[in-house]
């Protein structure tokens, strides 16, 4: 804690350091000229001396489970503590366990496991384990920390155990027996989902399988029953088969979780749309044409769906986040994603009239949506009418919204009149007088400029390109 | 009822397996003294979670250990098996260079 206050206070002007990396003492983040560094303290020299001179920082590498790093030769902001600075390769977008899809998780957690059996060839051991160590990067999962290697002892049990367990485990197991939608509990319980709470959340069957049983069930009870009872852990002795054994059989647990959306085969799942296939073709036609427009870097899909026009976009090596509030969406992007190669587009849970808030310290250790942004391109295709009318949101607010989070903006306007739009107007009394073409013109007039715009054929709907305002 | 008794079996059997298994398990393996990191850890690792963490680990090592010893024995086979075919098929061999 003294160290944490000292790294603090010492911060020079031009250094900042990024408020998610303060708990290791090992080292922590800084930012300089919009470049993110990585200090490695004193403290940690000989386990990192040990990572990269043993061999795993290579075959970690080698094998696409580590980001790369190179040593630089800038000043340190806390030069007294400072052992190295390295720079890491940046992850162009930062995205949290909590946004993260069935698949998605699971992957990570495979990922941690990977690397963790891979370090112990060399004789090292992860530290800790936590989910908010793994980043996806060119749409697959790597391990981000660096500085979350240390030596391993023979004899010792794995430190980072509770940790998998709760970050990774509980969440997949609430997913995959209870209800898909429990991953949002992430967001509540920044360190992994307490025990105790999966025990109980959790059908009574998974006390049948001797995984979930001993992983979760009879360890939510052994924490719980030594809670407060002083036991030299130290004593604890786990040799190397046992712990070898353990990552076997976290490994076979996390495989065997799976999820599908109510039961159903995934070519059922979405064939909800009232385009005619012409129509269909035409919308993709003016989006590609737009895009090929603006060249933007990044492009934000939101209510991506299965994200078949985020692939016009990823189609066109542009760094593409498809956004959707319904996992399964999400699910069956990031799948395609996988079995297509398509390593330019990130698939997220996200809910657009509740994006993620920055949570943590402060608020401060992860970021919220905006913070993120602002991304180069928006697509916000069949979203309006959704917006606007299952959430009541007011054209002046959405594009309020839209315009802090992107520079030019691809929208689709849904009329009253589609059958898509009566359909949400079905359940519900039209109080929407002001859900007009003109109205929405006026209102995303006031922050963006309409550079183009374009009906599609066989159907009402209209595309427009828009720009934000400078101000 | 029926959960609180299959709990205790379960419970029973895992800990059972434990001082069975530890006692061979572990007295071969010279695990040294624990010395200590350069610096403590900086997570809580738990001590719930050391503690169940070392029970399933006697009981998964088991397996482990029998996983890499059922292919040392499997491999010993296969290659006593090819070497007793070997020598059957040179001796064979011999014999009908032997009869021309």
């Amino acid at each position: 804690m003294t160290k944490i206050k000292r790294v603090r206070r010492a911060n020079s002007a031009s250094s900042t350091q990024l408020p998610a990396s303060f708990r290791d003492p090992s080292g922590f983040l800084f930012q300089q000229d919009g470049v993110i560094y990585r200090q490695v303290n004193l403290v940690y020299k000989d386990d990192y001396d040990h990572l990269m001179d043993s061999g795993l920082y290579q075959a970690l590498v080698d094998d696409n489970l580590l980001i790369t790093h190179e040593e630089v030769g800038i000043e340190s902001p806390v030069p007294e503590l400072a052992y190295r600075v390295i720079k890491p390769e940046p992850i162009p977008f930062i995205s949290y366990p909590y946004e993260w899809c069935f698949s998605q998780l699971r992957a990570a957690a495979l990922t941690t496991l990977k690397v963790q059996r891979k370090a112990l060839e060399f004789g090292i051991s992860l530290r800790d384990s936590s989910a908010y160590n793994i980043q996806f990067k060119n749409g697959r999962p790597i391990f981000i920390d660096t500085l979350s290697f240390g030596e391993y002892r023979e004899g010792e049990p794995w430190v980072a155990y509770r940790q998998f367990c709760q970050h990774f485990l509980a969440p997949l197991a609430l997913m995959s027996y209870k209800d898909i939608r429990l991953s949002q509990l992430l967001s509540i319980y920044i360190d992994g989902l307490p025990l105790d709470l999966t025990a109980r959340l959790l059908p009574w069957r998974t006390r049948l399988r001797f995984s979930l049983l001993s992983h979760i069930h009879l360890h939510a009870r052994s924490q719980k029953h030594f809670a407060d009872k002083p036991i030299n852990v130290g004593q604890q002795r786990m040799n190397r088969y046992a712990f070898l054994g353990i990552l076997n059989s976290l490994e076979s647990t996390v495989k065997k979780l799976n999820w599908r959306p109510g039961g159903t085969e995934w070519a059922e799942y979405y064939q909800d749309t009232n385009y005619s296939p012409q129509a269909f073709e035409y919308k993709k036609t003016i989006v590609a044409g737009f895009l090929d427009r603006v060249r933007p870097a990044t492009v934000w899909d939101m209510g991506a769906n299965v994200g078949i026009f985020s692939h016009l976009a990823s189609d066109r090596g542009i760094l593409t986040v498809s956004f959707d509030v319904d996992p399964a969406a999400v699910e069956k992007n990031y799948l395609d994603c996988v079995a297509r190669g398509d390593t330019s587009i990130l698939p997220l849970v996200i809910d657009l009239t509740n994006p993620s808030p920055g949570i943590g310290w402060e608020n401060r250790e992860r970021m919220s949506l905006k913070e993120r942004g602002p991304a180069d391109t928006v697509l916000a295709l069949a979203l309006v009418h959704h917006l606007a009318i299952s959430n009541n949101l007011p054209f002046g607010k959405i594009a309020e919204f839209l315009s802090r989070i992107c520079t030019s903006l691809i929208i689709e306007f849904v009329p009253k009149t589609d059958s898509q739009v009566q359909r949400l107007l079905a359940t519900r009394e039209d109080i929407f007088p002001d859900y007009t073409r003109q109205a929405f013109e006026q209102e995303f007039g006031r922050y963006f400029t309409i550079d183009e715009s374009a009906d599609i054929r066989e159907s009402q709907r209209t595309l427009y390109l828009m720009r934000r305002v400078q101000r | 009822m029926n959960r609180v008794k299959h709990l205790g079996i379960t419970l029973a059997v895992v800990i059972s397996l434990f001082l069975i298994f530890s006692q061979t398990a572990y007295a071969s393996i010279d695990v040294g003294t624990l010395h200590k990191a350069a610096y403590p850890y900086y997570i809580d690792a738990g001590t719930g979670s050391i503690i169940i963490q070392v029970l399933i680990g006697s009981f998964v090592g088991i397996v482990a250990i029998a996983g890499v010893y059922r292919i040392r024995v499997k491999n010993f086979l296969t290659h006593l098996f090819t070497r007793r075919r070997q020598d059957k098929e040179n001796d064979e061999n011999k014999e009908s260079e032997e009869s021309e």
